[in-house]
C-alpha cells in the first residue's frame, strides 16, 4: 500500500518537474534573434489559403486569430475590412492575396509584418464510433520590409470529441474546459480553431514573442540582451583562456 | 436577445476556461486582458457564415453596444474595432461618424495610420 503511494508520489514528482522544466528550458540555439531585432508593432493577417475540404475553413479561422495575437501585444489589423479591401481591389481570394508584393502591402497597409497560413486539415472526421476535430495549419510571419521570415509556426491540434486530446497535457485541459461548455456541433470547429490560435501564438515555448503593447515587453527585451551579453562574454572568457 | 445573452455568456467562460487551464498548466501566469472583446470575432463569424443573417445596421448596433460597455467598465476597445465600424458606418451613408471613428482609431493606435488614411481618401472619393 505504502508502496504504491510512493510511486505515485514519485510519478506525480517527475511529471511536475517535467512540466516546470518544459517552461524554462533555453534552446540550444535562439531562433528569436532576428525577430527581435525586427521586432514588429503591426501584424496584417491575410485570410489563410485552404487545403482543407471545408470550403468556410479560411472564415472559421481568422475569425479566431485576432484575439491572441492582438493580447500577446500587437496592433492587428481588422480581418474583415482587409479581406474587404483587397477583394475590392482585384484580389478575390486568399491565394492572391498571399501573392501580392510584399512592398505593396507595406505601401497599402503600413504594417510591420504579415502572416500567412495555410490550413492543411480542418474539420470533423468521422469514424465509425467517433468524430475527430482536426486543426492543422502552417504560419509564417514576414517582416515586410527586407522579406525576412521571423517566425514559423505549425499545429496539428486534434480533438477527440469526448474530452480527450491529443496534443498534450495543457490541450487536454483547454479541450476539457471546451466541451464542458456544451459546444454545439456546427461551431465545435470554431471552437477548436480558436483553443488551437491561443496555443500556436501565446505558447510560452515556441508562440509569438510577446509584441510592443504587451506588459511583459521590456523584461522580455532585457533578458534577451542581458542573456546574448553573458553568452558573449563566456565566450571573450574562453578564447583568452584556450592557448592559440 | 436572450439567444445573444446566451452566445456571449458561453464565450466569457470559454476565455475564463482557457486562461485557467493556461494558469494550472503553469507555463502562463495570469495577467489581465489588454482589451474587452465582446462580440467582434464572433460577429464577424456569423457574417461570414450567414451572409444572409446580418446587415450594417444591425452589426453596427452590436459594435456600438459592445464599444460603450468597454468604457463603461474602463477597458480598451480592441484594435481594429474602429475601422470595421467605421465601414458599416459608410455603408449605411454615414460618413461624418465613420470619419471620427477613423480619426480615434488613429490616435488610440499609431500602427494604423496608413490604412487609416488611404480608407479616408478614398472615402473622400467615393462620395
Amino acid at each position: 500500500m505504502s508502496r504504491f503511494y510512493t510511486r505515485i508520489c514519485t510519478t506525480t514528482t517527475i511529471v511536475a518537474s517535467a512540466l516546470l522544466g518544459a517552461c524554462t528550458t533555453l534552446p540550444a540555439e535562439d531562433p528569436y534573434v532576428l525577430y527581435r531585432d525586427l521586432m514588429p508593432t503591426s501584424i496584417l493577417v491575410l485570410p489563410p489559403v485552404n487545403e482543407s475540404l471545408d470550403v468556410n475553413a479560411p472564415y472559421s479561422w481568422v475569425t479566431t486569430a485576432t484575439m491572441p495575437i492582438a493580447e500577446q501585444g500587437y496592433y492587428v489589423f481588422p480581418v474583415a475590412i482587409v479581406d474587404a479591401f483587397m477583394k475590392e481591389n482585384g484580389l478575390p481570394n486568399p491565394e492572391d492575396m498571399h501573392a501580392a508584393p510584399l512592398d505593396k502591402l507595406g505601401e497599402v497597409f503600413g504594417a510591420d509584418a504579415v502572416l500567412y497560413v495555410t490550413l492543411t486539415e480542418f474539420g470533423q472526421k468521422f469514424e465509425l464510433l467517433s468524430s475527430t476535430t482536426r486543426v492543422d495549419a502552417e504560419a509564417e510571419l514576414v517582416d515586410i520590409k527586407s522579406g525576412q521570415s521571423l517566425w514559423k509556426g505549425a499545429l496539428n491540434y486534434a480533438d477527440n470529441n469526448n474530452g480527450g486530446a491529443q496534443s498534450g497535457l495543457l490541450g487536454s485541459l483547454i479541450t476539457a474546459a471546451v466541451n464542458q461548455i456544451g459546444a454545439t456541433l456546427t461551431d465545435r470547429t470554431h471552437d477548436a480553431a480558436a483553443v488551437a490560435n491561443f496555443q500556436l501564438f501565446r505558447n510560452t515555448r515556441n508562440g509569438l514573442l510577446k509584441g510592443p503593447r504587451h506588459s511583459g515587453f521590456e523584461a522580455q527585451m532585457i533578458a534577451a540582451r542581458e542573456a546574448a551579453e553573458a553568452a558573449e562574454a563566456t565566450e571573450a572568457a574562453n578564447s583568452t583562456e584556450s592557448p592559440e | 436577445m436572450h439567444h445573444s445573452g446566451m452566445k456571449m455568456d458561453r464565450l466569457r467562460l470559454t476565455g475564463a476556461s482557457l486562461l485557467l487551464a493556461l494558469f494550472v498548466s503553469g507555463c502562463v501566469t495570469p495577467e489581465p486582458p489588454l482589451y474587452r472583446w465582446g462580440n467582434y470575432e464572433s460577429l464577424i463569424y456569423n457574417g461570414y457564415k450567414n451572409p444572409g443573417s446580418s446587415d450594417p445596421v444591425s452589426d453596427a448596433a452590436a459594435l456600438e453596444e459592445d464599444m460603450a460597455r468597454t468604457s463603461a467598465e474602463g477597458m480598451e476597445v480592441p484594435p481594429g474595432v474602429r475601422i470595421h465600424l467605421a465601414y458599416l458606418y459608410f455603408e449605411q451613408g454615414k460618413k461624418g461618424e465613420a470619419q471620427s471613428l477613423l480619426e480615434t482609431e488613429k490616435a488610440r493606435f499609431p500602427e494604423s495610420a496608413v490604412f487609416v488614411d488611404r480608407l479616408m481618401a478614398s472615402m473622400e472619393q467615393s462620395q
